[in-house]
């Protein structure tokens, strides 16, 4: 019984490293697969290095992959996809989100003096949501959470009009910012 | 004795019990107060429910089903409370095994419902209750688990699995900053670790009162790295010490950004590595004191 249970044990464990290899579970499935891509990595890393890593993009590629895509079926249901490439690198610019009521504004991200609604915009689950509308100026939540913001607004501010959500982009270390992309919902509807 | 002989005794050692119901309790009241943080803010009706039933959920994910039992305006906050209730009943080990794996249920489908918001720390406490309901110990309610008698004994192989994770999550993470970002290690431009905490969107720190402290960054960038890819002492004599490092660096992100849970939820792991340590150390206390 030990040894059965033992190598159940092993069975997972495996498993587990399977889909979440150290330095292969964030990979491109095709990384390094175009003469190009490699000549490109040759010019900055050592050639024995970028032979190494084709060699194991290939592996991963073509085993690895593989046999992850066919475990997808266990880990759907529990949602239990096992990769943790956590917070790989911090953003190239200075971006934060400000809200203007009727041109007035009310909320800057990181900013004191602008808090409206920064304590809800800033909760686990919504931040990477405004992160991503603040980023990539789209997200699959962008007119429910811009419809939100302005039915908030209504709410705080009586009879306001127009609700502008604009992400503001500028260098480090960010003391200027310029308004990159925007966007406006309007009263009633806030759409 | 043999490899395979050694890992066989390991996964069979009888230990404590209390570093796993320690883990259960911890795991399961972190992601409560995660949810009751949500009400808290009036959050459920818009963040569980999608846009065309008034919600802000914009897509789901292919396994969203529960919209197909209920209407989709109250699919989402029902679900909210069940994976509340769930973690409920197994912080106080009533009904613990099947409400860890309904709970883990609830809360993937409200993961497919909006997937941007479900993240890694997401992903990981629900690998860890899957564990637990497989392999834990009989759970039993925090004022049984811990009060004073003999200890009552488990096998070692659910907390071995699960120090196996966190070595696996923090190599993984370590091996991906560097492939993406050598920065790291080399500076170069401003450090990595300053762009990260003084981000507004994530970082509490000031931008521009700490940009003259890029060789702290530096260090602390390059210390959090040693530290991730030194993960597989996790699975030696040496976890305790190790471990030191991690929950420092844990409640610095705690303290330094806007994470939620993220810090809290993988702190609520860390019974698995000093429960021992700390129950033999008040054994020999008492053992003092008598």
């Amino acid at each position: 019984m030990e040894q059965v249970r033992a190598a159940l044990v092993l069975v997972a464990a495996l498993l587990a490293l399977l889909l979440s290899t150290p330095g292969l579970d964030d990979l491109r499935p095709n990384e390094l697969s175009t003469p190009e891509e490699q000549a490109r990595e040759r010019a900055k890393w050592p050639g024995f290095a970028v032979d190494l890593a084709t060699a194991v993009a290939r592996v991963n590629e073509h085993v690895r992959v593989p046999l992850v895509d066919a475990l997808v079926p266990l880990e759907v249901p529990f949602r239990l996809k096992q990769s943790w490439s956590l917070y790989t690198d911090g953003p190239k610019r200075v971006m934060r989100l400000e809200v203007r009521v009727d041109g007035r504004v009310v909320s800057r991200t990181g900013d004191p003096d602008y808090p409206w609604l920064t304590e809800s915009l800033q909760s686990r689950r919504l931040r990477a949501m405004v992160a991503r509308l603040v980023k990539e100026g789209e997200s699959r939540n962008e007119r429910g959470l811009t419809r939100w913001v302005g039915r908030r607004a209504s709410e705080d501010f009586p009879g306001c009009r127009e609700v502008v959500l604009a992400a503001m982009w500028g260098d480090w270390p960010g003391e200027e910012l310029h308004e990159h992309h925007r966007f406006v919902v309007r009263a009633p509807e806030w759409q | 004795m043999t490899a395979w002989g050694r890992f066989v005794t390991a996964c069979s050692r009888q230990e404590d019990d209390r570093a796993l119901q320690a883990v259960r309790i911890a795991v399961c009241c972190v992601v409560a107060l995660d949810l009751l943080r949500v009400a808290q803010l009036g959050l459920v009706a818009q963040l569980f429910v999608p846009y065309e039933a008034g919600g802000m959920v914009g897509e789901s994910h292919w396994a969203w089903v529960f919209d197909r039992v209920l209407p989709p305006a109250v699919a989402g906050p029902t679900l909210w409370a069940t994976t509340l209730g769930c973690m409920v009943l197994g912080a106080l080990g009533i009904a613990a095994r099947p409400a860890l794996v309904v709970g883990a249920l609830a809360y993937a489908q409200l993961g497919h419902l909006d997937p941007g918001a479900d993240l890694g720390i997401d992903r990981l406490l629900r690998t860890v209750m899957l564990l637990l309901a497989v392999g834990g110990p009989p759970a039993l309610s925090p004022w049984r688990a811990f009060q004073g008698g003999a200890a009552r004994l488990t096998r070692a192989w659910p907390r071995l699995l699960l120090l196996w994770v966190l070595v696996l999550v923090y190599l993984s993470a370590g091996t991906a900053k560097l492939v993406n970002q050598p920065a790291w290690v080399v500076p170069h431009g401003r450090p990595v670790l300053y762009r990260i905490l003084a981000d507004p969107l994530a970082g509490r720190l000031d931008a521009v009162a700490v940009q003259g402290w890029d060789w702290l960054f530096t260090l602390l960038g390059q210390g959090t790295i040693a530290l991730e890819l030194s993960a597989p002492l996790l699975l030696t004599r040496f976890a305790p010490r190790w471990a030191v490092g991690a929950v420092v660096m844990h409640l610095g992100i705690a303290g330094l950004m806007h994470l939620g849970m993220f810090s809290w939820g993988m702190l609520a792991l860390y019974p698995a590595v000093y429960a021992g340590p700390v129950i033999d150390w008040l054994a020999r206390r008492r053992r003092g004191l008598g």
